[in-house]
């Protein structure tokens, strides 16, 4: 999906062709984001029949929900927004933010009271062997909440600027900040982990 | 003065930092051995993760199109209803 796609999905007349579901504009909206769908849906853990089945919701949300589309944001953005609603359903996870994480109080005994290190990151040229870097990461990542994960995913992904990954997610951007934190944190102590293991 | 602490936190959370924020964490990455090895374990998670999402994410057009199909299939349906 380019840039040119992307550009004419959020036209005026597009967005009334959409309104009206004009089957026209629905089915190239179609051919046009079911596969970063798809590839999202696996990017966050699910197996590829259950990414079919997430994706198919998404779709039919979609089309409950079109004739209301104001075109306020991105229709990628609005697509992605559903995906992530439809991924938590899936999960059954809590949307909301937990007020508490347990990498919270890991990351605050890493540091003494002065705010140095008190248990420092290992040496970088132990801490991920390039030819185990996606093994270990994959295993690490699954222990991520699904929010935290959709939010790293996205960051590190799609190059979706801060604003459209807080709109898909329904958070603020202090929140983001929060979910990146502990998703790249609790990322960091896994993979540190089992790095200590192996060496 | 930005501790090591503000530093992850600033660092992890990395939104919308601004100018003289970023001057003082690189100031700060090259005086302090823990905070860039942090930094580092960050960059190298950001390119594993990359190469682990081209991994996984590796597609069938074929599949695609069968879900696209199906979708537009549905689609047609509820309109034929309404």
């Amino acid at each position: 999906m380019g840039a040119k796609t992307d550009i004419h999905f959020n036209s005026a007349e597009f967005l009334t062709q959409l309104q009206q579901r004009h089957t026209n504009a629905i089915s190239r909206l179609v051919q046009s984001y079911t596969e970063p769908l798809f590839k999202a849906s696996l990017g966050l853990g699910f197996d590829s029949s259950t990414a079919d089945e997430l994706v198919q919701r998404v779709w039919t949300t979609f089309f409950d929900v079109v004739p209301k589309f104001e075109g306020r944001s991105h229709i990628r953005t609005f697509l992605f927004g559903i995906l992530y609603n439809k991924a938590l359903e899936l999960r059954r996870e809590e949307k909301n933010l937990a007020k508490s994480d347990p990498i919270e109080e890991t990351m605050e005994s890493r540091f003494s009271d002065d705010g140095h290190w008190s248990l420092p990151p290992i040496d970088p040229e132990q801490f991920l062997v390039k030819s185990q870097m996606a093994g270990i990461i994959k295993e690490c990542i699954d222990f991520l909440p699904l929010t935290q994960r959709m939010a790293f995913c996205l960051k590190e992904i799609d190059d979706k600027g801060s604003s459209d990954i807080c709109k898909i997610l329904e958070v603020s951007n202090t929140n983001l900040g929060v979910l990146l934190f502990r998703a790249r944190n609790r990322l960091r102590e896994c993979i540190e982990k089992k790095t200590k293991l192996e060496n | 003065m930005l501790t090591c602490k503000d530093l992850v936190r600033e660092i992890a959370e990395s939104e919308n930092l601004s100018f003289f924020k970023r001057a003082e964490i690189r100031t700060h990455l090259l005086m302090c051995k823990h905070c860039s090895a942090y930094a580092k374990h960050l960059k190298y998670m950001r390119e594993g993760f990359k190469q682990l999402f081209s991994n996984i994410t590796q597609t069938d057009p074929e599949q695609i199109k069968k879900i696209e199909d199906q979708v537009l299939k549905r689609f047609d349906k509820t309109e034929g209803d309404s």
